[in-house]
């Protein structure tokens, strides 16, 4: 190694301990993106466009994990030293712009000639809040059924006619346990009792909808997840494992990756989950030939889901917020969007795209028109970790759900009135 | 000079008997060398203190509001379930941590071939990101995929898988071992760090006695360990009362709430629900308990920490 | 020492060993493991086919290299940090009696007694008003107050174990205060330095949640968060997460087994060393 270059490299070594992020005035033009890893390279290649397009303007990617980016975002925004823009998923979206810290963009969106009138209903209400439009929806998703069509057949179920009804659905999970050609125990239904609180949530929230129920009133002045559609469902989910047996002995531990990999290892033979299953399933166990629905309904009921996805957001005390704004023109245009999406992406136009085009795709584009944004309230969350703690006393068998669920619709009111 | 050996091993015999000398300097000098530490600590940390006050009588919107956040968290239901187990997880955790830590730590300081490598080999649990050790056991006590169990069962020690993490009674016995297994090399090394000191003079004395290898523990190194033991024994319970990450990566707090500890209770008021005030307010309540449990502590050790 | 009953003791420490090694063995294992062997219903201990791509994967395809880089740059500088204040505060409180002397002491652990979920936000506002957000300076800084306390509470008690006639005895020759912690105090301390200094480091080295709030660009980023960077939303590349950790910690089991010759068997072989 000659003598410059390792001066270079010692420099490149030295020059973290000197600021890097030089003040704000200095660097108006810099436009600082927190994309995840996972879309990295997508990210990059869209900055290169759009820096392509707009001489002058700088875009830095910086990079975030999904493991505490809440934590990252949140120091961010009320620290009041924020990225321009920044990717967060859509269920945060109305709880961040609760704080004051989130821009609205309604007027972003006019200037820039994003058409909202393009965008799947669902996806805009999560950006929604207090009447504004406090993000960009890009992705969305919706979770169908996933189920291993091997196992239908071992157990002399019909792979090709998925149950349509709850019924059918508890019937094929019921003959599904059964023991293995080598002996094993497997089981008919993934049921998730235990991790993030927001995978029960995406799991169970769809059956109450589909039967005619919610966790809070529409007006968002009321909990009604005690009245009777409501405990039914609730009672059904958990009935998979606590009436049934066809739920696998670790529910209480079984987050949504914990399903795949137990439908992986072939010990469950259905779950629910989203798209970005799929791959993942090829992947770590190519014998598995999967099978994809839409998620079984009451007799004569539609299909519910809880929409998932990614928003762009703008906080409040972004430095350059003209950047920002033609940033988020240039990612919301439908190929753009099209291309950026780990999922579908939120703009009907851009869903006409080849790569959305894939068979196995099918169910979960049918089932997004059935998907729902989860109701705009602050403490959403808080009061999906109610619900949560007390579905879990369920699947304990230490309450019965209209018990469980009085306790949680007490607690859930309560915080509502505060 | 000093340290020849002689006048060293008169010297140590004579603070071995317990015989100290009054202070040999000015009083200043004492606040000249700790100043340096204190300052640093001060301008980083003081701002956070205040902050962290400040918010806790404060409403989103930055009015101040008394106690109400306070009353808020005192009311609900969950702050003193969280208590209950955060004693209970803490208690248990630093019993064993001290307990197998210090075994360790005095077999560590015996001779015997391959030593060196043995006490590496223990260090590892703790030098694992905890983080990926937590991720790691979660698996490992999995129901379906644990090894775990998969021993056990394979050798007739259980009949049926067992639940580790999902069963109300197990959850928080699995969830104290792995953190013992986590911190315990932590506490082997600072002992045995303190074991240096004990001076070769006294085990001889103690083996002229016929002392065994247990009064030679309880006569010998344990007085001589007090110090560090009690150090060790305040600072795992403070770091106890404000780590999350094992249980947190392990179980959530769950399952209904069975493991959740008050400092994950804060992470969630915070970072989840947003509910940065009532953070604050059970942050300033478990700063208050923590700190008056270090006065305490220092008053019942004012002997050996002024003599 | 004399042996006694050497063949018990080991016996003793191979239980033990075993005890601490078997997760890690566990890890290992999966580091070697093909996807497809990573999970199985029962697990299987010895991968069929063993493979060093998660190692490759690791080494070439990812940010784990140069984070390696800046973990060693942080947590060094920090560890030296945290001891440059540590030792002369801890010589301060184990030698000297002043007023006020247990508020101080008990003050000095005032930043452990806050949770990391309170004192993130106003410490980011810290360092930024000091511009060292996104440097290797703010981390160090960080983990010097994260790691001060506990090295001047434990040196307290290593130090009060030096008999303090040997002190005042080179005081007495006519040493100075600092030659007097240079010449006795530290050579005789050194078990007691060492300890704390691996628990410095490998403090600095494990820490996640700071590293991944004050330090955005990969220039600065730290292993803990090349560890995170395996994950994407729904999925994590075990695999390479479980190479990735053995990579975070054998150097440091290495570094230990070099450095624990300091822990001989008493003060005498000490004392006389020095």
């Amino acid at each position: 190694m000659n003598k410059t270059r390792r001066m270079i490299l010692g420099a490149a070594a030295v020059a973290p301990f000197a600021r890097l992020a030089a003040p704000a005035v200095a660097q108006t033009q810099e436009i600082v993106w927190w994309a995840p890893n996972w879309g990295q390279a997508r990210a990059e290649e869209l900055i290169r466009r759009f820096q392509a397009e707009n001489t002058g303007l700088r875009v830095k990617l910086e990079v975030t994990v999904s493991d505490g980016l809440q934590n990252r975002v949140l120091t961010a925004l009320r620290s009041g030293s924020p990225p321009e823009l920044i990717d967060i998923q859509s269920g945060w979206n109305v709880p961040y712009a609760a704080t004051g810290e989130l821009m609205p963009l309604d007027e972003v969106a006019t200037q820039q000639g994003i058409a909202l009138n393009d965008f799947l209903p669902a996806p805009l209400a999560t950006a929604r809040h207090d009447g504004r439009l406090m993000g960009i929806p890009y992705r969305c998703e919706s979770h169908a059924l996933i189920y291993n069509k091997g196992a239908y057949r071992e157990a002399g179920l019909n792979p090709d006619q998925p149950p349509q009804t709850w019924e059918a659905w508890v019937d094929a999970a019921k003959r599904l346990t059964r023991r293995t050609g080598d002996g094993r125990q497997a089981f008919g239904m993934g049921v998730c009792g235990g991790g993030e609180v927001g995978n029960l949530m995406f799991r169970c929230m769809p059956l109450i909808w589909m039967n005619g129920g919610s966790i809070i009133s529409d007006d968002l002045r009321r909990a009604v997840v005690n009245e009777p559609a409501a405990v039914e469902a609730v009672d059904y989910y958990c009935s998979f494992f606590t009436r049934h047996g066809a739920a696998p002995p670790s529910t209480l531990q079984n987050d949504g990756l914990a399903l795949r990999r137990l439908f992986v290892a072939g010990t469950v033979a259905q779950y629910q989950s989203g798209q970005f299953d799929i791959g993942a399933i090829r992947n770590e166990n190519a014998n598995i030939e999967i099978g994809v629905a839409k998620l079984p309904t009451p007799p004569g009921k539609e299909p519910r889901a809880v929409l998932g996805g990614w928003n762009f957001v703008v906080p409040r005390q972004a430095r350059n917020r003209e950047g920002a704004a033609k940033l988020i023109g240039f990612l919301a245009k439908p190929e753009n969007m099209g291309m950026y999406t780990d999922t579908f992406p939120a703009r009907v136009s851009a869903m006409e795209l080849p790569r959305f085009r894939d068979p196995i795709l099918t169910p979960f584009r049918e089932m997004l028109p059935f998907a729902r944004a989860t109701p705009p309230l602050a403490s959403w969350v808080q009061i999906v970790q109610l619900f949560f703690d007390n579905t879990q006393r369920i699947l304990l068998r230490e309450a019965t759900p209209q018990d469980a669920m009085n306790d949680a619709n007490r607690a859930i009111q309560r915080l509502i009135d505060r | 000079m000093i340290s020849t050996p002689a006048r060293g091993a008169a010297a140590l015999r004579a603070s071995a008997q317990g015989r100290r000398r009054p202070d040999f300097v000015a009083r200043h000098h004492g606040p000249f060398f700790i100043s340096p530490a204190l300052l640093a600590l001060i301008a980083l940390i003081g701002y956070p203190l205040i902050y962290t006050a400040w918010l806790s009588v404060t409403d989103d919107r930055g009015n101040y509001v008394g106690f109400d956040n306070f009353n808020e968290i005192l009311d609900d239901r969950v702050t003193a379930l969280a208590i209950r187990n955060t004693i209970v997880y803490v208690g248990w955790s630093v019993f064993f941590q001290v307990l197998l830590g210090t075994a360790a730590a005095i077999l560590l300081n015996q001779r015997f071939p391959g030593r060196g490598f043995v006490r590496s080999a223990l260090l590892v649990p703790w030098i694992v990101p905890a983080i990926v050790a937590a991720t790691t056991w979660a698996w490992m006590m999995h129901t379906e995929f644990g090894i775990v169990n998969y021993i056990l069962v394979e050798a007739g020690a259980i009949a049926e898988p067992i639940g580790w993490l999902t069963n109300r009674d197990t959850v928080m016995p699995a969830l104290i071992a792995v953190n013992v297994w986590k911190m315990f090399p932590f506490v082997a090394l600072m002992v045995l760090a303190g074991l240096q000191a004990v001076p070769e003079t006294l085990y001889e004395a103690a083996r002229v006695d016929g002392a065994n290898l247990w009064q030679e523990i309880r006569f010998v190194m344990l007085p001589q360990l007090r110090l560090v033991l009690a150090s060790v024994t305040l600072i795992l319970t403070i770091w106890g009362f404000n780590g999350i990450t094992i249980i947190y990566t392990m179980t959530r707090g769950g399952p209904a709430n069975r493991s959740l500890i008050t400092p994950i209770q804060i992470f969630k008021q915070a970072f989840e629900f947003l509910r940065f005030g009532e953070a604050a307010a059970l942050s300033v309540m478990l700063f208050a308990f923590l700190a008056l449990l270090t006065l305490a502590y220092l008053r019942l050790f004012r002997a050996a920490s002024e003599d | 020492m004399r042996m006694r009953g050497t063949l018990g003791l080991q016996v003793l420490a191979g239980v033990l060993v075993a005890a601490s090694l078997f997760p890690f063995a566990w890890m290992a294992l999966s580091s070697i493991k093909t996807l497809r062997e990573l999970y199985t219903v029962p697990p299987s201990w010895i991968p069929a086919a063993p493979t060093l791509s998660n190692y490759v994967k690791v080494l070439l395809e990812s940010n784990i290299p140069r984070y390696f880089l800046n973990s060693v740059v942080i947590a060094a500088g920090a560890t030296l940090i945290a001891l440059v204040f540590a030792i002369p505060a801890a010589y301060g409180f184990a030698r000297f009696n002043f007023r006020g002397k247990r508020f101080w002491q008990a003050s000095i652990l005032a930043g452990q007694m806050l949770p990391t979920a309170a004192i993130i936000v106003p410490l980011f506002i810290v360092l930024r008003y000091l511009g060292l957000l996104n440097t290797y300076a703010g981390l160090i800084l960080v983990y010097m107050i994260l790691t001060l306390p506990l090295c001047v509470w434990m040196l307290v008690g290593y130090l009060r174990a030096i008999p303090v006639e040997l002190e005042e005895a080179a005081i007495i020759d006519g040493a100075s205060r600092f030659v007097v912690l240079r010449r006795i105090v530290f050579p005789l301390a050194l078990p007691g330095i060492v300890a704390v200094m691996v628990y410095s480091f490998v403090t600095a080295w494990n820490e996640f949640i700071f590293a991944l709030c004050f330090a955005l660009d990969s220039r600065v980023k730290t292993l803990p968060i090349g560890l995170a960077e395996f994950s994407t939303e729904f999925n994590t590349d075990w695999g390479a997460v479980m190479a990735a950790s053995m990579i975070m910690t054998l150097p440091i089991v290495l570094m230990f087994l070099v450095m624990q010759r300091v822990f001989v068997n008493g003060l005498m072989s000490g004392a006389t060393k020095g």
